[in-house]
């Protein structure tokens, strides 16, 4: 019921203290917990200018793949230390960093994995994108088959 | 650490697939939960209309409160067999309101509640209690599905 924990996290603070409820939940019988990234495919558009200006004699579909490439690494790292975080719980772990959009890829990691459980924070870092469609976390509930918990800011503000 | 837990429930199958999970969390030290019901006041003032002014609202409120915790302690008999501490509250009210307001009050650690899929057409227009708890309650939710 708690076996196979998936975390997505953006590395927000929001993301940060969902984290701690996975080192909580170890009584209730947590063996395994997948780390996920998805870098939001829609953020190329932004990135992929820059790096173009950078490398002026590049094609766009290079410098989007650098821009790619780039973020997949960076995101790979921070996982990692995220992952020597709880390393003395003695999960069973598993990282994914991705491309795509998020609530989709979570919600297509959490079926191919059968996961029992998604623990994510309310709220990530919010770019326009979230703010004209929704929060990834409303729309994973909304739309996924998986039980999700969602943690709150220790503070207890509710924005 | 998890220590109380509300369960909010309208007797449901939704609701009784939660219990599972509250039985798993017993050993991160659960010491109390908190099961709640809240009579819908919408629902009473629906019927209201319907009997044209005819029906006793304070009667109705009355002995649907009595209703829900006969049945509330029957429903959760499961949970009291794990040797789980139990204890009952029944509220008059919004749903959704009534439950973030228990959930501050009782300063629970957590809000376990099944889900219930629900059409486009809902979705557009309430959204489901759950997302709204979700939303504005300051407490973790657990979703069961």
């Amino acid at each position: 019921m708690f076996r196979k924990i998936l975390y997505p996290t953006d590395f927000s603070p929001s993301a940060k203290g969902a984290l701690e409820y996975i080192k909580k939940l170890k009584d209730a019988g947590t063996e395994e917990v997948i780390l996920l990234h998805v870098y939001d495919e829609r953020n190329i558009e932004v990135h992929w200018e820059v790096e173009s200006e950078l490398h002026p004699d590049e094609s766009i579909e290079r410098a989007k793949h650098e821009v790619v490439k780039k973020m997949l690494e960076k995101n790979y790292a921070k996982l990692k230390e995220l992952e020597d975080e709880i390393a003395h719980y003695n999960f069973k772990t598993e990282l994914i960093v991705e491309e795509g959009i998020p609530y989709q890829k979570i919600i297509e990691i959490a079926k191919q994995n059968d996961v029992s459980l998604i623990v994510m924070g309310s709220h990530g870092e919010r770019g326009i994108v979230e703010k004209l469609f929704g929060s990834t976390t409303g729309r994973v509930i909304a739309h996924g088959e998986t039980p999700v918990l969602v943690t709150k800011p220790r503070n207890g503000n509710n924005h | 650490m998890i220590s109380r837990i509300l369960l909010p429930t309208d007797f449901s199958e939704h609701s009784r697939k939660c219990f599972d999970y509250i039985i798993k969390l017993k050993d991160c030290g659960i010491e109390e939960v908190i099961i709640m019901h809240v009579v819908d006041l919408k629902i009473i003032r629906e019927t209201d209309i319907i009997f044209d002014g005819e029906v006793d609202e304070d009667k109705v409120i009355e002995r649907s409160i009595k209703q829900a915790e006969e049945k509330l302690k029957v429903f959760t008999e499961p949970l009291a067999e794990n040797g789980l501490r139990i204890s009952f509250l029944v509220k008059i009210g919004n749903p959704c309101s009534e439950i973030i307001r228990a959930a501050d009050e009782m300063n629970v650690s957590m809000i376990v509640m099944g889900h219930r899929g629900h059409n486009l057409a809902e979705e557009l227009l309430l959204g489901s209690n759950s997302e709204k708890v979700i939303r504005k309650s300051s407490k973790p939710v657990l979703l069961i599905k």
